[in-house]
């Protein structure tokens, strides 16, 4: 884990919420889903996955629900309404915060 | 509305602790599992597997622990949320919040004299040392009526045959 980048605040809740955008998925496929697409530069550990979860779902972005995979009873997280309209807020926000950076950035290049 | 369900989660995980409880151990549990079940199936002993598993991921109670402290933030974050929220309505509607506050404060004036009156008449005894002896005499069936109180070599007679 100490080789995965510091997490910006706010920036796992964002991909947490666009891996679910795709299909409900659970805890272990998340953290799976989120490693390979960043290629492993973010490694989420169960500590910061599962309050991450249950802090989604507290807000009502997400509701987990129990279902059966491969024999295994396991806790799928879905995507609800107010969590689609969140992450299509968080997405813009992302790239203005993004733009911002990388303009400082250019401006000392 | 977000506060009804929020205060509904509440309720329900204060209602049902043992089952959101035996959830979250189930939750995390099986996450672990299957973690383990993928290095067993690399091929090492299922001691190993758990050993390294919990190596790598830290123990379950210390995860379970920052969910419960995510529930609670959340609720707290909830809390603010809302007092803000009616901060703001108030602020945007004067002549409401004036109304209200007015009503509120007549109102509970209004009641502080009344029972502060009932207080001082009828429940606190006389600021005397032993006010449950004291007495009240007044004349009966005499012409004169009025305020006429008997002499007071009449209340000396009486004393004295008290004592």
């Amino acid at each position: 884990m100490a080789k995965s980048a510091d997490l910006l605040q706010g920036t796992l809740d964002l991909l947490i919420l666009r891996t679910l955008e795709l299909e409900p998925l659970h805890g272990v496929a998340i953290a799976d889903r989120i490693e390979q697409l960043t290629k492993g530069v973010f490694v989420i550990g169960p500590g910061s996955l599962f309050p991450a979860l249950h802090r989604l779902a507290e807000r009502g972005w997400i509701e987990g629900n129990w279902t059966e995979q491969n024999g295994r009873r396991v806790k799928s997280y879905a995507l609800t309404g107010p969590g689609r309209k969140q992450l299509t807020e968080e997405k813009r926000n992302w790239r203005k915060v993004i733009t911002a950076v990388n303009q400082v950035l250019a401006e000392e290049g | 509305m977000g506060w009804l369900r929020r205060l509904r989660s509440m309720f329900l995980r204060m209602r049902h602790r043992r089952a959101v409880e035996d959830d979250l151990d189930e939750e995390v549990g099986s996450y672990y599992e299957i973690r383990v079940e993928r290095r067993l199936s690399a091929g090492l002993t299922r001691e190993e597997a758990a050993r390294l598993t919990r190596l790598e991921l830290g123990g379950t109670a210390q995860v379970k622990e920052s969910v419960r402290e995510a529930w609670t933030g959340a609720a707290i974050e909830g809390l603010a949320r809302d007092l803000r929220y009616a901060c703001r309505v108030l602020r945007k509607n004067p002549g409401f919040t004036t109304v209200a506050i007015l009503s509120l404060s007549l109102g509970l004036g209004a009641n502080t004299a009344i029972f502060t009156l009932i207080n001082t008449v009828m429940l606190k005894s006389l600021p005397v040392a032993n006010p449950e002896r004291l007495f009240f005499i007044d004349n009966s069936g005499g012409k004169s009526g009025g305020d006429s109180r008997p002499p007071y070599p009449c209340y000396e007679i009486l004393r004295d045959q008290r004592t």
